[in-house]
C-alpha cells in the first residue's frame, strides 16, 4: 500500500504538466497591469492579510486565532521597523529610482500606507467584532475601567499602589523642557495637564506628560472574577488612577500611543574593526531610529494628535488611528496567562520519532546504512541534537563544524558544542551575528562557545551566513568518515516545533568532501572551484538556478515535457522571475508554493499562463525550500537554505543540495503532492497580487499539515509492537455479535 | 584505534599559494586525500621584484600556517613535511624567513633545491599519471609551469634525458612585464617574444631529440585554465592542441576577463592565465604534438608518494634515482666522456662500496652519490685536460640535477672532482661542510679513487670479486685476462687516502683468467 502511495505521489508530479485544475485558465491579458512585477511590500501585506484570515477563521481554535492576531501585530511592527523604514530612508535621500514594479519610493509609501491602513482596520474589526465577543462567550473578559465591579476596583487600586505606581515615571513636557525620547515599540500615555489657577489662552500653553507603560510589568492584569476570567490592560489601569501621578494639577485629555522606529542596523562590515563590538553598539542604538509609524487612539483629542505630529515629525501617511488596544501581541500573552483550556488550542501534537532512529542509540550507524530525512515539526528535531551530543561524547570524533544562524535561548546544541570543545575536539562554529533581532542572543552564546574553547568565526565580510550545515569528522576502522546534516531550517529546537523544515543526514563521501571544502572556504581559505554535490551562494547558486530554469525552457521549446515545482518562502529576484516568465512562455509548467512575498504575476496570457502560485498558511509556518526540475526525465530534486531573493543569491552564504536517495525522494514527492492539492490551508494567487481560497467544491478536503502530522503518527504507531496474547482472555470463537438477538 | 595512524600532511609554501594537504597512506593505493586547504599569498611578487620576502607577506604565511596547525590537530596528524620553493630559494632573506616561521609557528619548513622540486614533480607524474611509463618509452616532454619558473624534462626510450628550468614562471612574467601592458601595442606578442627567446635555446639544445611524441603539462594555476575552458579531464585524458589554441585565441582578447568573470575565478588567478598559456603555446609549437596531458598533479603529490613508499617500503613505478643516474649518463655523454670507462668505474666503485660496507658504514644515499660521481668524474676533460677535476666540479654544480639538493650536488661534484684522491680534510673546498659530511665525502673519494685507478687504461681489464680484511690490509680479489701492469701501478699510487681514512691499506690479489 505504501509503495503504491509513493508511486502515486511521483506520478502526480509527472502529470503536473497536464493538470488543468491547478493551472486554470489565464485570467488576464498581458497589458492588464502597468508592470509584470508586484511591489514586494504590497505582496508582504497580502501575506499578513492571509495570516489575519487565520485569526478570522472560526474553524481555528480561539486561542490559536488570538495567536494569529498577535502575529499579525508583531509582523507589522517588524515590517515598519525594517521595510517601511528603508523606503523612508530612500525618500530622505531623494532616491527616485522605481522598484521592479515601477513604483518610486514616495509612491510605495503611499500605497503601503493605504493597504496597511485597510489591514489595520480589518485587524481591529476582527478583534472587536470577532475575538473579544468570542472570548466573552468563553467567560474571558477584557474589561475597560468602567466595567470593573467593586471588588475588582479595589483589587485594581491595591495592585496599582503596590506594583505599578512605584515604577511609573511621568515625564512632564512644557515650554521649558524638550519632548522626551520615546522608546521604540513602547506603549505610552499622552496626558494633558492644566496647571490650576492659570488662565489658558490656547491649547499650546498646556503642559503635558508622557508616561511610558512599564514593560517590566505584565501588560495584562488578571482581576478577581467569580464568574469567569477577567483582565484589564495595564494602560487602562494607569489611566484609571492617573490622578495619583499628578497632584496639584488637573488632568485633561489622555491618549494611548505607540511608535515604531527605524530599526535597521547600519553595519559597515569593512569598517568595523571588531564586528562583535559594532553590533553590540548598533543594537543599543536601535532604540532611537527615526519614527516610522505612530499608532494612537482613534478618539484621541486633536490637540494631542497635533502635538505628536509636530514632535515626532510624522504625517497622515504614517499615523494609524486605532479602535482598540494598541499592540496586539497582548493576545498571545493572554493565552499564555490563561494556560490550557479545553478546545481552545489545536490538539496537542508531539513531534514523532523518525522511524529511522526508533530504538537506535547509535546515530552514526543509522546514517551509515542510509540517508535519513527528517520532516519537522512532524518528526522530532531530537536526532539533530542527539547527533551533536553523541559527537561531543564519541572519542572517535575528531571535529564538529556547524553554521548557526538563529538558535533557541537555552539551546542544547550550544551546550553540546561547548562540551565537545571541552573534551578536546576541534569545534568550529560559524555564528551569524547579524540575524536580525537575534543579535544579542547570538552574541551571548558566541561568547559562551569561545570560552569553552570553540573556534568561533563571525562570518565573512559583506555576507550573511544563512546556510544550515553540520559536519562531523569521525575516525572509523582506519578511515575517516564524514557525517553531514543539511537543512532548510535553523538549528533551533524551539522553532523546529512550529516551522516546517526538512533536514538530511548523510555520510556520502561526496557530501562529506563538499562540506569539508565549504567549511574550509568560510574559514578563510581559498574558495574551491566548485563542489561535487552542494551548490552554494553567493558564487554558484544563482547561475545554477537560472541554468536549470533555462534548461527546462529549452526542453519545452524542443517539445519535451518540462515541469518546475518550487516551494519557497519568498519569490523576489527579478532575474529568476524573468526566467520563469520565459519558461512559461516556452511551455514549461511551473508550480510555486510561496508562503510569503511573491512579486511574480501568475496567470497572465502570453506571460505566465503556465504558472500556478499558491501560499500555505496554517498551524505551522511553512519554511522548507524544495526544488524540483523535471529535466528531461532525470527529475532533479533539491532542498536548500535559500529562497529566490536577491539577498539569498548574492549576499548570503547559502547551501542547496541534491536529494538522490530513492526513499528520501519519495517522501519529498509526497510533501509536494500534498501541498499542491491542499484545500484547507492553501491560497491561490491571482495576477493582481490578491489571493483566493481554493474552491473546496472541486476536490476532497485536504489539510496538508494535518495529513503529514497524521502520517508521522501512523509511521510511529507502526513501530510500537502490537500487544500480544489478547486471545488468551477473549477466545475468538466466543466473540459475541452485538447485533445478535439472544434467545431467552 | 590509534588516532592519526597513517595520516600525513604536506605543506607547500609556494610562490603563489600556500597549500596543505592531509592524506591517509595505505599500502597498495595512492595516497587518499582527506582534506586540502590553501590560501593565495603571492610571495613570489616580493622575490621576483625586490629580491626578498616582505614582512607583510611573511606575516600572512605565518598566519595561515598557524591556521594549518589547527587543522593538523583536528585530524591528529603527527607526520608533517613542509617545503618551500623558488620564492624562498631565490630570496636574499629566505633563511631568515624560514627561521621566523619556525619561531612563530614551530613548523620547520625546508627550502627545496631546483633539483628536489623537480624530482617530486617527476615522482608525481610517474606515480600518478596512468600510462606514463609508456609515454616515457615513446618519448615525452614534461612541462611544469610554476609561479617562478618553468621546468622542461625530457624522456626518451624510457630514459630520463635532461631537465632544464627557465625563469618564465607565470607570476614572475606577470610581475616583470605587467607594466609593459600599458605601453605595448601588442602585449600578447611581447609576452610571446619574451618567452620564446629562452625556449629557443632549449629547442636548439635538444635538436637531436626532435621526436617529442607526448607532452605532459602540470602546474598549480592550470586548474583555473581548465576551469575557464570547462575541461573536466579524468586522469589520463588529453586535450587536443587545436582546442587549446582556440582557447588561447579567446584568452588573448578582452574575452579573457569575461571568461574569467563567468567562471568566477579570482582576479589574481585570471591575470596568470595568459603567461602560462603562452608558455604552453610555445612548447606546443616546437613539439608539434596534437594532444597533450593536463593531469592535476603537483609537488605535494610527489612528496606524498615518497612518504607512501618510505612508510611501506614499496617500490616506485619508476625509481626516482633512475632519473638521476640517467641524467648523469646523459650529461656524461654530452661532455663526450668515455662511456665504457665511466660505466666500468661506476661498476667497480659500487662493487667496492658494497664489499667494504663494514669498514665505511655508509648507506644507500651515499652509494648513490658515489655512483653519480663515478659517472661524471671525467666530464671536466671536455673543457680542459689540465685541472679537469675543477672543471668537473664547475660543470656539475652549475647543472640542474633532478633529485639532489644543492648540498648533495656539491658533494657529488667534490667526489667527482677529487677522483684522484688528491685532497685532505683541510681543503678549502670542504670548508662549508660539517666534519661528519667531510668524512663522508672523503670516504667516497677514497673509494672512487681506487675504482678509477683500476681502469687507468680505459680498457676495463679488471673486475673486483672479493674483499677481505687481513690484519691492516684490505685484500681485494680481482680477476683479469689481460696485462694489467698499468692498472696495478696506478692502483698503488692511489691507495693512500683509503689507507689514511680507514687504517686498512688496500692490496690487490690478482687472479688471471683465460
Amino acid at each position: 500500500m505504501e509503495r503504491n502511495k509513493e508511486n502515486q505521489d511521483r506520478a502526480f508530479l509527472l502529470a503536473l504538466d497536464e493538470n488543468r485544475e491547478l493551472l486554470g485558465a489565464a485570467a488576464f491579458e498581458s497589458d492588464a497591469f502597468p508592470s509584470k512585477f508586484i511591489n514586494r511590500e504590497l505582496s508582504w501585506l497580502e501575506f499578513n492579510d492571509r495570516v489575519l484570515e487565520e485569526a478570522r477563521n472560526i474553524e481555528n481554535p480561539l486561542f490559536e486565532r488570538l495567536n494569529f492576531i498577535s502575529i499579525t501585530g508583531s509582523n507589522l511592527d517588524e515590517f515598519f521597523m525594517i521595510r517601511v523604514a528603508s523606503i523612508h530612508d530612500q525618500v530622505k535621500a531623494d532616491y527616485k529610482t522605481p522598484d521592479p514594479s515601477g513604483l518610486k519610493p514616495v509612491s510605495q509609501l503611499e500605497r503601503i500606507s493605504k493597504r496597511a491602513h485597510d489591514l489595520v482596520r480589518k485587524q481591529y474589526s476582527t478583534v472587536n467584532r470577532a475575538l473579544i465577543p468570542a472570548l466573552e462567550k468563553e467567560g474571558i473578559f477584557l474589561k475597560s475601567a468602567d466595567q470593573l465591579h467593586e471588588a475588582q476596583l479595589k483589587f485594581a487600586q491595591r495592585y496599582f499602589e503596590s506594583v505599578v505606581f512605584p515604577v511609573l515615571t511621568p515625564l512632564a513636557v512644557d515650554a521649558g523642557s524638550p519632548f522626551p525620547l520615546i522608546a521604540n515599540k513602547s506603549l505610552n500615555l499622552f496626558v494633558k495637564i492644566e496647571r490650576l489657577g492659570r488662565k489658558i489662552k490656547n491649547d499650546n500653553e498646556n503642559s503635558f506628560a508622557i508616561i511610558q507603560i512599564p514593560t517590566v510589568l505584565p501588560r495584562i492584569v488578571q482581576l478577581p472574577d467569580a464568574a469567569g476570567t477577567s483582565f484589564i490592560l495595564l494602560e487602562d489601569l494607569v489611566i484609571l488612577f492617573i490622578n495619583r501621578l499628578f497632584t496639584g494639577v488637573k488632568v485633561g485629555d489622555i491618549a494611548r500611543f505607540r511608535i515604531t522606529r527605524n530599526a535597521d542596523l547600519e553595519i559597515d562590515d569593512d569598517e568595523a574593526a571588531d564586528l562583535l563590538v559594532e553590533i553590540e553598539h548598533q543594537v543599543r542604538m536601535r532604540q532611537w531610529g527615526e519614527v516610522i509609524r505612530l499608532e494612537i487612539d482613534r478618539d484621541a483629542a486633536p490637540s494631542i494628535v497635533q502635538s505628536l505630529y509636530e514632535n515626532l515629525k510624522v504625517t497622515d501617511i504614517n499615523v494609524y488611528r486605532i479602535a482598540g488596544p494598541l499592540d496586539l501581541t497582548l493576545f498571545s500573552k493572554m493565552t499564555k496567562l490563561i494556560g490550557d483550556q479545553p478546545g481552545m488550542r489545536y490538539p496537542a501534537f508531539t513531534p514523532q520519532t523518525s522511524p529511522a532512529f526508533f530504538n537506535q542509540s547509535d546515530i552514526f550507524s543509522v546514517i551509515q546504512k542510509n540517508d535519513v530525512l527528517l520532516n519537522h515539526p512532524y518528526e522530532s528535531f531530537d536526532p539533530v541534537i542527539d547527533l551533536i551530543k553523541q559527537a561531543s561524547r564519541d572519542p572517535n570524533v575528531l571535529a564538529i563544524k556547524q553554521t548557526l544562524y538563529r538558535v533557541s535561548g537555552q539551546s542544547p546544541i550550544i551546550s553540546a558544542l561547548a562540551a565537545a570543545a571541552e573534551r578536546g575536539k576541534q569545534v568550529m562554529v560559524l555564528v551569524e551575528l547579524k540575524a536580525r533581532f537575534d543579535e544579542e542572543n547570538n552574541i551571548q552564546w558566541a561568547k559562551k562557545l569561545e570560552k569553552a574553547g570553540c573556534h568561533v568565526i563571525y562570518g565573512l565580510i559583506g555576507l550573511k551566513t544563512h546556510s544550515k550545515i553540520t559536519l562531523i569528522v569521525r575516525e572509523e576502522d582506519d578511515a575517516i568518515r564524514r557525517y553531514v546534516h543539511l537543512g532548510t531550517g535553523n538549528y533551533n529546537d524551539a522553532t523546529a516545533r512550529v516551522y516546517t523544515d526538512l533536514g538530511l543526514m548523510t555520510c556520502s563521501e561526496a557530501f562529506g568532501r563538499d562540506a569539508t571544502d565549504f567549511f574550509n572556504m568560510i574559514s578563510g581559505y581559498s574558495i574551491p572551484l566548485g563542489f561535487r554535490k552542494l551548490i552554494a551562494a553567493p558564487r554558484w547558486l544563482r547561475e545554477d538556478t537560472i541554468f536549470r530554469i533555462r534548461q527546462e525552457t529549452k526542453n519545452a521549446l524542443d517539445g519535451k515535457k518540462a515541469i518546475i515545482v518550487a516551494k519557497i518562502n519568498s519569490l523576489l529576484d527579478p532575474e529568476i522571475v524573468e526566467s520563469l516568465y520565459a519558461a512559461s512562455q516556452a511551455g514549461v509548467k511551473v508550480f510555486m508554493i510561496v508562503r510569503g512575498i511573491c512579486v511574480l504575476r501568475p496567470g497572465i496570457r502570453g506571460l505566465s499562463e503556465n504558472i500556478h502560485v499558491r501560499s500555505l498558511v496554517g498551524r505551522y509556518l511553512e519554511h522548507s525550500r524544495i526544488f524540483y526540475y523535471y529535466n528531461d526525465g532525470s527529475e532533479d530534486l533539491f532542498l536548500g537554505s535559500a529562497d529566490w531573493m536577491q539577498r539569498n543569491m548574492d549576499r548570503r552564504i547559502e547551501v542547496q543540495f541534491p536529494i538522490e536517495d530513492k526513499v528520501v525522494r519519495e517522501r519529498i514527492f509526497r510533501i509536494l503532492r500534498l501541498q499542491l492539492t491542499d484545500t484547507d490551508r492553501a491560497w491561490v494567487m491571482n495576477a493582481d497580487g490578491s489571493y483566493r481560497r481554493v474552491d473546496r467544491r472541486k476536490s476532497d478536503p485536504l489539510d496538508s499539515q494535518t495529513e503529514l502530522a497524521n502520517e508521522a503518527l501512523r509511521a510511529a504507531a507502526k513501530l510500537t509492537p502490537e500487544p500480544k496474547d489478547l486471545d488468551r482472555f477473549i477466545p475468538r470463537e466466543s466473540v459475541v455479535d452485538p447485533d445478535e438477538d439472544f434467545e431467552e | 584505534m590509534e588516532r592519526g595512524k597513517n595520516l600525513v600532511a604536506v605543506i607547500d609554501v609556494g610562490s603563489h599559494e600556500t597549500t596543505m594537504r592531509i592524506a591517509r597512506l595505505k599500502r597498495g593505493s595512492a595516497p587518499i586525500v582527506l582534506d586540502e586547504v590553501s590560501r593565495t599569498i603571492p610571495i613570489g611578487i616580493d622575490t621576483y621584484t625586490i629580491g626578498k620576502i616582505s614582512q607583510v607577506s611573511l606575516d600572512q604565511i605565518i598566519d595561515v600556517l598557524n591556521g594549518f596547525k589547527l587543522k593538523l590537530s583536528e585530524y591528529g596528524v603527527t607526520t608533517l613535511r613542509a617545503v618551500a620553493t623558488s620564492a624562498f630559494r631565490e630570496a636574499a632573506n629566505g633563511l631568515y624567513a624560514i627561521e621566523q616561521i619556525f619561531v612563530r609557528t614551530g613548523l620547520t619548513v625546508e627550502i627545496l633545491s631546483d633539483g628536489m622540486d623537480n624530482s617530486y614533480l617527476q615522482i608525481a607524474i610517474s606515480e600518478g599519471l596512468p600510462g606514463f611509463l609508456e609515454l616515457a618509452q615513446e618519448g615525452c616532454l614534461v612541462l611544469f609551469i610554476g609561479a617562478g619558473l618553468i621546468q622542461l624534462t625530457l624522456y626518451h626510450g624510457g630514459q630520463f634525458i635532461n631537465s632544464q628550468s627557465f625563469q618564465l614562471g607565470s607570476l614572475r612574467i606577470r610581475e616583470l612585464l605587467g607594466n609593459l601592458e600599458r605601453v605595448s601595442p601588442d602585449f600578447n606578442a611581447l609576452l610571446t617574444e619574451y618567452i620564446s627567446g629562452d625556449l629557443n635555446y632549449y629547442r636548439a639544445f635538444n635538436a637531436r631529440q626532435t621526436d617529442y611524441r607526448n607532452l605532459i603539462v602540470i602546474g598549480g594555476s592550470l586548474r583555473y585554465l581548465k576551469y575557464v575552458a570547462k575541461w573536466d579531464l579524468k586522469n589520463g585524458e588529453t586535450v587536443a592542441t587545436s582546442e587549446f589554441l582556440s582557447l588561447m585565441k579567446r584568452l588573448k582578447t578582452r574575452e579573457r576577463r569575461i571568461l574569467a568573470r563567468l567562471a568566477q575565478i579570482p582576479t589574481e588567478q585570471e591575470s596568470l592565465l595568459l603567461p602560462g598559456g603562452i608558455v604552453i603555446e610555445e612548447v606546443l609549437a616546437f613539439t608539434g604534438v596534437e594532444k597533450f596531458h593536463l593531469p592535476a598533479l603537483n609537488l605535494i603529490d610527489g612528496i606524498l608518494f615518497e612518504m607512501l613508499h618510505t612508510e611501506f617500503r614499496t617500490k616506485y613505478l619508476r625509481d626516482p634515482y633512475q632519473n638521476m643516474e640517467e641524467a648523469a649518463h646523459q650529461l656524461a655523454r654530452r661532455y663526450r666522456t668515455d662511456k665504457y670507462h665511466v660505466r666500468h668505474v661506476q661498476k667497480l666503485a659500487v662493487q667496492l662500496f658494497d664489499l667494504t660496507g663494514k669498514i665505511h658504514h655508509l648507506g644507500e644515499k651515499e652509494r648513490r652519490y658515489l655512483s653519480l660521481a663515478a659517472i661524471l668524474h671525467n666530464i671536466g676533460k671536455y673543457i680542459s685536460m689540465v685541472n679537469d677535476g675543477i672543471r668537473t666540479f664547475e660543470i656539475i654544480t652549475s647543472t640542474e640535477f633532478t633529485g639532489l639538493s644543492d648540498q648533495e650536488r656539491e658533494m657529488v661534484a667534490l667526489i667527482a672532482c677529487f677522483h684522484n684522491g688528491h685532497i685532505d680534510s683541510g681543503d678549502p673546498m670542504l670548508a662549508k661542510f660539517s666534519d661528519a659530511e667531510r668524512i663522508v665525502i672523503l670516504k667516497l673519494i677514497a673509494i672512487l679513487c681506487i675504482a678509477n685507478s683500476l681502469d687507468a687504461g680505459h680498457k676495463q681489464k679488471l673486475e673486483i670479486n672479493s674483499a677481505r680484511l687481513a690484519g691492516h690490509q684490505l685484500i681485494l680479489g680481482v680477476t683479469t685476462n689481460r696485462d694489467a701492469t698499468i692498472e696495478i701501478w696506478n692502483f698503488d699510487k692511489h691507495i693512500g687516502l683509503f689507507a689514511d681514512l680507514f687504517g686498512y691499506a688496500p692490496v690487490l690479489r690478482i687472479k688471471r683468467t683465460l
